[in-house]
């Protein structure tokens, strides 16, 4: 008796990104155009840890949202770590984009066993 | 009958003849009775003997002279048919020509008369100009138009040589207007006596005007054509007439709104926009105009580090008159309680009176003031009344008083002395200086507020910060109101004196910037900073900085489109009661609804729009006013 072998090659592209500090109207620009790069590079799922993001304005909330538009699109998402600052959080319990983006813990960014 | 013979004819004669002579004949001729029209090789009467024959039908004769035989008859006969035929197709394509060119004259006609109205708003020209070129074109003597709407006065319009009597003309009018399919009315009819002939369209407005227009004594019969000429002239006519009203009406309306919109701003660009604050001093004030722009004004300005003027008034009028004389008051107000040294508030009612009282007398007004003066290291307060009225102080520990004017309002005599009084303050004293308004509000069973009710909310509020005194005036007024509209402004001043208090929170600062993003930074890190030094929570400082960032990111993107030239004021303020931002700006001004603004749903996925509502529900008032070129908004967060 032979053995069948079938399998089926899967490659995601995911990219992890670390925000510190101010992400607002000035800042969200910078973010945007990196965050092009990754989607015109078939990144289709990102990780934003906001953890240590001091302040984040319905600019950097706009960013985001673009990312998780256009990533939904080619099946993919996006995962949050929410941030430890309510200055940050705020604004996603507001616009109740709290219920929307699924957040993750720091630690599981990089799935454990590697 | 026939048309004039011309050389073709002749030519055609000639040849047809020809044939005749070379068998013969001396001479042909043709007859119209006894007339000879056409003759070859001439037409002197020839007494030969001839074929001659008649037709029937043109009752033309052509004669042979000089053929006799008789077999030759059938031969004149087909010439005779053959020329009378040409004859006569060339008759009616005379009469078809006259036609074609008398509808192309009646067509550059109407078309000149379209371009002559195109520009014409004047009622009076354009029915001129229906009427004379409708006589032009109809050959008629007169013309008359009648217009008739119910409830105004009829208007008869008339040219001619011998105009009709107007009763005359009406009465044609409604006579026509009973029955409007018949159009033509002749002699022996109900007609009035030098009327030969009528010819009656109707003149299309609109729905509530009748109007129709006569075109009288024709030389000959009017015709089916006549008509159908005059309905399109008439047509043409009544839409420009209605043209013509619309636009009468239009500038009327944009008139009377510009006025009052021109007043209001007036108005609103003088009130004070923050009431400045000083140490031992609760203060408020506030104004709340009824429907039609009122004459009300008043003020709060800071004299020094402790003592405040504070002025309240009310112009008699309404409208633009009142607006401006109110708005020169004021500003004589504020600069002599800036710039004039005076002791007492009497001293600057003398001076506005002064300046004013010729303005007033002109046009027939006079405005009361109340001025007064706040003295917080001496404990006093003292004050000018002219005619200003209810004026009430409420000791901390007895009942409120009702202050009667001691003067004559401003603006009615030329010298005047006005005179000042003054009180001692102890902590817990409140002196309101209120509007006519109030008193005299009514209800819908028509009873008036009174002086006794604000007396008694006075004495129940003597505990409560100077603003919410005012509010629960406003809102007790508005609750006895109930429907009854508001008919006069609401204008009220309260001050509160009381212990200076060191833990208060006061900061009053204002920082221009750029408008760009990158200069939103400095004013939210102000923000900060002076809240954080006023003990303010965390959680309210951090609140209040993302309103006030996603407010400067907003005109940023808005009301300057992202150019960073555009230059954006921010205004904090902050008491123990309540923290203010102010951002003033003279970008392209926000057309916002604010009470319409919500959150887009996170299902839409939305990337911009967030900002206003975000504000709104951080906020507790916001508010948008723009005037003269300036946008300003203003944030209150209640602290507790």
């Amino acid at each position: 008796m032979s053995l069948e072998i079938n399998s089926t090659e899967q490659i995601i592209k995911i990219a992890a990104i670390t925000l510190k500090g101010r992400l607002d109207a000035f800042e969200a620009p910078a973010l945007r155009k990196a965050c092009d790069t990754y989607i015109a590079d078939e990144f289709n799922h990102f990780v934003f840890d906001l953890t240590d993001v001091s302040m984040l304005d319905s600019a950097g909330l706009a960013v985001l949202v673009s990312v998780l538009k256009r990533t939904r699109l080619k099946n993919g998402d996006v995962r949050l770590v929410w941030p430890r600052e309510e200055a940050a959080s705020r604004i996603l319990k507001l616009t109740k984009f709290d219920q929307v983006f699924a957040s993750i813990e720091k630690s599981e960014i990089v799935p454990r066993g590697f | 009958m026939f048309p004039t013979i011309t050389d073709k004819h002749r030519e055609m004669f000639k040849s047809l003849a020809s044939g005749w002579i070379l068998i013969g004949a001396s001479c042909v001729q043709l007859f119209e009775g006894e007339n000879v029209l056409i003759g070859c090789p001439n037409s002197i009467v020839n007494t030969e003997a001839a074929l001659s024959v008649t037709s029937l039908t043109s009752g033309l004769t052509l004669c042979v002279y000089g053929i006799t035989d008789a077999n030759w008859t059938p031969a004149v006969e087909s010439m005779l048919d053959v020329f009378s035929n040409m004859l006569t197709a060339d008759a009616d394509l005379d009469n078809l020509t006259a036609a074609l060119v008398e509808t192309q004259d009646r067509l550059v006609a109407l078309y000149e008369l379209t371009q002559a109205t195109r520009r014409t708003l004047d009622m009076p020209k354009l029915l001129d100009l229906l009427i004379k070129q409708s006589k032009h074109l109809m050959n008629v003597d007169g013309g008359f138009v009648v217009l008739k709407e119910k409830g105004k006065k009829t208007i008869i319009h008339q040219i001619s040589e011998e105009p009709l009597h107007p009763a005359h003309a009406e009465a044609a009018a409604t006579l026509y207007l009973r029955e409007p399919n018949r159009h033509i009315f002749k002699e022996s009819e109900t007609l009035p006596v030098n009327l030969k002939n009528v010819m009656m369209v109707t003149l299309p407005v609109r729905d509530e005007i009748s109007a129709a227009v006569g075109l009288f004594n024709k030389t000959g019969n009017f015709t089916t054509p006549d008509i159908k000429l005059a309905k399109a002239i008439a047509g043409h006519i009544g839409a420009q007439l209605e043209n013509a009203m619309l636009h009468k009406e239009a500038v009327e309306r944009t008139r009377l709104e510009t006025e009052m919109d021109i007043a209001r701003q007036v108005q609103t660009a003088i009130l004070p926009q923050t009431i400045p604050q000083i140490k031992g001093v609760d203060v408020y004030a506030t104004s709340i105009p009824a429907f039609e722009v009122g004459g009300d004004f008043f003020d709060v300005i800071n004299r020094s580090d402790d003592s405040l003027i504070f002025a309240l008034g009310d112009v008699t009028g309404k409208g633009m008159p009142a607006a401006l004389l109110m708005s020169m008051t004021h500003t004589i107000i504020k600069s002599a309680s800036r710039n004039m040294p005076f002791d007492y508030p009497h001293q600057v009612l003398d001076r506005l009176n002064h300046d004013m009282a010729a303005d007033f007398t002109n046009v027939g007004m006079f405005t009361t003031v109340m001025l007064g003066l706040v003295d917080c290291s001496a404990r006093k307060l003292h004050f000018s009344n002219a005619g200003q009225s209810p004026i009430y102080h409420i000791p901390a520990q007895s009942e409120p008083v009702l202050l009667e004017a001691q003067d004559i309002p401003v603006g009615i005599l030329d010298s005047v002395q006005y005179s000042t009084q003054s009180l001692d303050l102890a902590y817990g004293d409140i002196f309101v200086a209120a509007s006519d308004g109030f008193p005299e509000s009514r209800n819908p069973g028509g009873e008036m507020y009174g002086y006794e009710r604000i007396k008694n909310l006075f004495s129940v509020s003597r505990k409560l910060p100077a603003k919410q005194i005012a509010e629960a005036l406003l809102t007790d007024v508005n609750a006895f109101c109930g429907t009854h509209p508001q008919d006069d402004d609401r204008t009220i001043v309260v001050i509160k004196f009381e212990k200076p208090d060191e833990n208060k929170i006061m900061f009053n600062e204002s920082l221009t910037i750029h408008a760009e993003y990158k200069a939103l930074r400095e004013p939210c890190e102000r923000l900060r900073i002076l809240l954080k030094r006023s003990g303010v929570p965390e959680e309210t400082i951090s609140l209040c900085e993302l309103a006030l960032q996603e407010l400067l990111a907003n005109l940023v993107d808005h009301a300057y489109e992202g150019n960073p030239n555009g230059q954006i004021t921010v205004r904090m303020a902050g008491s123990r009661e309540q923290i203010a931002i102010q951002t003033e700006d003279t970008g392209i001004p926000a057309n916002v609804n604010l009470e319409e603004i919500h959150m887009p749903a996170p299902e839409e996925l939305a990337e911009g729009g967030y900002g206003i509502a975000i504000i709104r529900t951080l906020i507790d008032e916001v508010q948008y006013k723009s005037l003269q070129g300036k946008n300003i908004w203003t944030l209150v967060k209640r602290i507790n």
